[in-house]
């Protein structure tokens, strides 16, 4: 196809939505009134203006230190998360050509999940840096089975093979995972909160051990975005225009193992947003990569951010974890899609 | 992704019937076996003789009280355990013509789980021998709506089944969490952890009355469903003409299957993939006539959670590991073989 | 053939020593305590016990605390985790008794082969196995734990035959209390007592009703606003530190992983807080103070109360930093 063309059939199917440029002023106005609510609300409201005033001019009262020192890093935390799990979902459907891939799904956050439970209750492992980078080593090994699954047999990367496969592995994860918590017994007092994905306590130091992952993932969703375009017109039409499928292919594996990786390192496995928030994004702004990972992004860290708000608002003073939240809100969604699939021969 | 063809009968009638009969005899003296054998291991292994003196009334008082008392019923409810649940699985797979479809894979175990989970957390007092109830009102909730969202124009795609099961699970998953996250009593909640793995940690005589009379009513109800479940098999269309009302017959399976799925998650927690493994194993021994594989699948099944938990409970001795990491450990490598290794 | 012939000498082995066991301990006379069998009626219904139990199995840290208490040594307790052995506060009253599995699942096969004459535990922790355990030996559960110590110490005391002794040691529990009261005096309005405990990666406020609460109200104790509640406990998040805040912390750690603790520990609302700012976090042995829940327990926590709320001294152990691991 000419470039002309291409990007004659980009204008053609963009002027059916929005224009982008309103989309982006809408989404980011969304976020950062989700991220103020999110420092007023809480176990205490705050008022509004307190909340900006500890912002800006900080006067070490209590509401203030709460909301600098207790709600920021969490907010941070909570629009990180929900950014690098929207990225990280939008990607892997891409990539599989599946809509119904997510890295909960598919067992990804659970091996990370593992892997950290398994670092502390074995090795003793304390360090935030060793546990996120035990988190990825997890992930790339759930991220690998998924793979392999896919490349081996028939049906490939089919939506319905890929989400069996990662329901098995996810169950056997998450069994050794209760095994673990079981044996030591002092881990499964405190685990009930963090099985499901929980942002209490996150704070800087938890970014700063992540960051390096996070940016790793960023910086290579950015560069795959053209490539992996391309390759959604098919791989052969892809490797004739230069493109070759498999260095696509693990490039964005890499990035979607340090988003997801990362995410559980920071708020444990949180479910379904990254199958919901794709979903959501493409009929915003269309089947277009770049948009694509742009509004997941800012989609993520919305359900995210609100996800949060909820979970310490319903219960309070006490907390629920956000994956309950999230899964509550994705679970439709997922229903919905899986319904609306005619069968594919 | 297997589907009806994996599902056919693949030899002639006669050498089947033989060779049927052979495998259901076979099973049935592996259960005993397995049964005498994993009753004699534990913290004080007990030798298979002494293990049949002690079921025969004539061993001594030691290891009679350990078999009798607390190794037996446990091992007992195991099997129970997992006959319920690979009945389940049979059921389940010939009503939707999928072989994948098992009750933790559908949904139906995440049901009867947050239906346990719900009424042990709200309603403490009620007596334990009310929980299968319970727990198959839950599966048959999740069951009427994995069915409403699966089945569309007329027919289900065996795909739609499983993303939506899987979908039932994730939310069933997630409420559970939801639960033990939030209840005051620490106690309960570490229980709790433990039971969404799947145990048979202290199951007794008691635990196997409350299991025992949804066995004995849904195991023979399932056999006589075999030639339904038979004409099924052959399509919508071949099942109607040969005079099956469709619609009827598949509301009643489900129920059985949902009855048979949700007294075992009631007493053990949700154990998974043992209502994959056992009906593939009875289908590749047994044929396809599901008298046959319902009958072969049973037992296998129970053999199956029986060594499991043998394994499971002397593996980290003096701890005791939920059975169903054990069959996790076992089924999803198997599942995702069986994925990777059948045709479409 | 061999192994059949080693598991008949185990067998035959333990046989022998319960039997020695018995012998020994007939030698012990039980004074005025009853001899005829009696009916013990309990949580889950009524137990038969013969005489005075001598082999006692206890599946809980607040029925070896009584046991103790009434100078009954069980032949069998459970660990409250694998491996870490029975709360150190008991010291050598509990050297040599067999461990029998976990508070979370005990053996009951173990306990089965150390031929018991008494089970004591609570329906909470242990109902779903209390069928099994009834049949092995007369087996006694109180309804709860913790909170209920009071009552749990005098049902145990019924089962041992000793409650002559335990009404002697109430009443000895009772007086210390009493005595901290009057020797805090006017000062007990400003002594509020605010109780912390890291569990793993969780971090409790503990609230009244529970072992703890029930020493502090009956030494007169007050409890801040934010924990003046009839409950067991609350989560601890960040947001909730200035819940933590009274007069006097008293601080606590279970196991070994305390991140979340360390995290709360360097958010400056826990350095603003009044407790901290004054220096009066006392960190306290997490065994006797948490998981004693029993007599015994109570009147050394007693001890150890007066020492911090009085003297203003820390117990050994408490170098007044807060720790980093």
């Amino acid at each position: 196809m000419s470039p002309a063309a291409a990007a004659a059939l980009r204008r053609r199917a963009g002027s059916r939505r929005l224009p982008g440029s309103l989309l982006i002023v809408l989404g980011l106005g969304a976020l950062a009134l989700a991220a103020f609510a999110s420092l007023v609300l809480g176990a205490t409201a705050i008022a509004p203006t307190e909340a900006v005033a500890a912002l800006v001019a900080f006067d070490g009262s209590a509401e203030h230190v709460a909301v600098a020192e207790v709600r920021l890093p969490r907010t941070a935390v909570a629009l990180l998360v929900g950014a690098s799990l929207g990225v990280a979902g939008a990607l892997m459907q891409a990539v599989a050509r599946n809509d119904l891939a997510d890295p909960s799904i598919l067992g990804i956050s659970m091996g990370a999940a593992l892997a950290t439970v398994a670092g502390q209750i074995v090795v003793g492992v304390d360090s935030a840096v060793l546990l996120v980078a035990l988190a990825m080593g997890g992930a790339s090994v759930a991220a690998a089975a998924i793979v392999a699954v896919g490349l081996l047999g028939r049906g490939g990367f089919a939506a319905e093979r890929l989400v069996v496969a990662g329901a098995a592995l996810s169950g056997l994860l998450l069994a050794l995972v209760q095994g673990l918590l079981v044996i030591d017994r002092e881990s499964l007092e405190a685990a009930r909160h963090w099985l499901a994905g929980t942002l209490t306590g996150a704070g800087w130091d938890d970014v700063a051990a992540t960051l390096p992952y996070l940016a790793v993932g960023a910086v290579i969703a950015t560069a795959i975005t053209r490539p992996l375009t391309t390759l959604g017109l098919g791989d052969d039409v892809a490797s004739a225009l230069g493109v070759r499928p498999r260095p696509v292919q693990a490039a964005t594996a890499v990035a979607i193992v340090a988003l997801a990786g990362a995410s559980v390192a920071l708020a444990g496995p949180i479910a379904l947003v990254g199958l919901a928030v794709p979903h959501a994004a493409r009929a915003l702004v269309g089947r277009d990569i770049g948009p694509q990972l742009v509004a997941c992004s800012v989609l993520g860290a919305l359900l995210v951010v609100v996800s949060d708000i909820a979970a310490r608002v319903l219960l309070a003073p006490e907390e629920l974890p956000v994956g309950v939240v999230t899964a509550i809100v994705g679970a439709p969604v997922l229903l919905h899609v899986a319904r609306r699939r005619t069968h594919r021969p | 992704m297997t589907t009806r063809t994996a599902l056919l009968p693949r030899r002639c009638a006669r050498g089947r019937t033989r060779r049927t009969r052979a495998v259901i005899a076979t099973s049935a003296l592996l259960s005993l076996a397995t049964l005498i054998l994993t009753v004699g291991l534990g913290e004080y292994p007990i030798a298979p003789g002494d293990v049949l003196l002690s079921l025969l009334g004539r061993g001594d008082p030691s290891s009679s009280f350990v078999v009798s008392e607390l190794r037996l019923p446990r091992a007992l409810v195991a099997f129970g355990v997992g006959a319920g649940l690979a009945a389940s699985g049979v059921i389940l797979q010939g009503l939707t013509r999928n072989a994948l479809a098992a009750p933790d894979l559908v949904g139906v175990s995440a049901g009867a789980h947050v239906a346990a989970v719900v009424v042990i957390v709200a309603l403490p007092d009620l007596t334990i021998a009310m929980l299968p109830a319970c727990a198959f009102a839950g599966a048959l909730l999740a069951s009427a709506l994995v069915y409403a969202l699966a089945w569309r124009d007329g027919g289900s795609s065996p795909s739609r089944l499983l993303l939506i099961g899987v979908g039932i699970t994730t939310l069933g998953y997630a409420i559970v969490l939801g639960v033990i996250s939030s209840i005051d009593e620490l106690i309960h909640a570490s229980q709790l952890v433990t039971f969404m793995a799947g145990t048979v940690y202290g199951r007794g005589w008691q635990e196997l009355a409350t299991l025992a009379p949804w066995l004995a009513i849904g195991l023979p109800l399932a056999l006589l469903s075999a030639r339904q479940l038979d004409s099924l098999m052959l399509g919508d269309d071949t099942a109607g003409a040969l005079g099956v009302r469709i619609e009827a017959e598949r509301l009643r399976l489900l129920a059985l299957a949902a009855g048979l799925a949700g007294a075992a998650v009631a007493v053990a927690g949700p154990v998974g993939f043992v209502g994959l493994m056992a009906p593939h194993a009875a289908r590749r021994l047994a044929g396809a006539g599901h008298a046959a594989v319902l009958t072969t699948a049973v037992m296998l099944g129970g053999c199956l959670v029986l060594v499991a938990d043998a394994a499971a409970r002397t593996a980290f001795a003096p701890v005791d590991i939920p059975v169903g990491v054990v069959t996790a450990i076992i089924g999803a490598p198997y599942l995702i073989w069986l994925l990777t290794s059948r045709a479409r | 053939m061999r192994r059949i012939l080693s598991i008949c000498a185990a067998l035959l082995a333990s046989l022998t020593v319960a039997a020695c066991g018995d012998e020994d301990n007939d030698t012990v006379s039980a004074s005025s305590e009853p001899q005829a069998a009696r009916s013990v009626a309990h949580a889950m219904g009524a137990a038969t016990i013969t005489g005075t139990p001598k082999r006692v199995v206890v599946l809980d840290t607040g029925e070896l605390d009584s046991a103790v208490a009434l100078g009954v040594k069980p032949v069998g307790a459970v660990e409250a985790i694998a491996g870490e052995g029975l709360p150190a506060y008991l010291g050598d009253a509990v050297e040599d008794i067999e461990l029998v599995g976990t508070i979370e699942q005990p053996n009951v096969e173990a306990i089965a082969a150390l031929r018991p004459d008494l089970i004591l535990s609570s329906k909470v922790r242990h109902e779903a196995i209390y069928d099994q355990l009834a049949r092995v030996a007369p087996t006694v559960f109180s309804e709860e734990v913790g909170v209920t110590w009071k009552e749990n110490f005098a049902l145990h005391a019924e089962a041992l035959g000793r409650s002559d002794e335990a009404t002697r040691l109430q009443a000895e529990y009772d007086d210390k209390a009493r005595e901290l009261r009057v020797a805090l005096g006017d000062k007990r309005a400003d002594t509020t007592i605010s109780v912390v405990r890291s569990v793993g990666d969780e971090v409790r406020i503990y609230l009244k009703a529970n072992f703890l609460g029930t020493i502090l109200a009956d030494a007169g104790l007050p409890r801040p606003k934010a924990q003046d509640k009839d409950e067991f406990s609350e989560t601890a998040t960040p947001e909730r530190i200035p819940d933590l805040d009274g007069d006097l912390m008293i601080l606590s750690r279970f196991g070994d992983d305390h991140r979340l603790l360390k995290r709360l520990q360097d958010n400056r609302l826990w350095k603003r807080l009044d407790v901290v700012k004054a220096d009066r976090v006392f960190e306290v042995p997490d065994d006797l103070w948490f998981l004693g829940i029993g007599n015994f327990a109570a009147r050394k926590v007693l001890d150890d109360l007066r020492a911090i709320v009085i003297d203003g001294r820390r117990l050994p152990g408490d170098d007044g930093n807060p720790k980093t691991a």
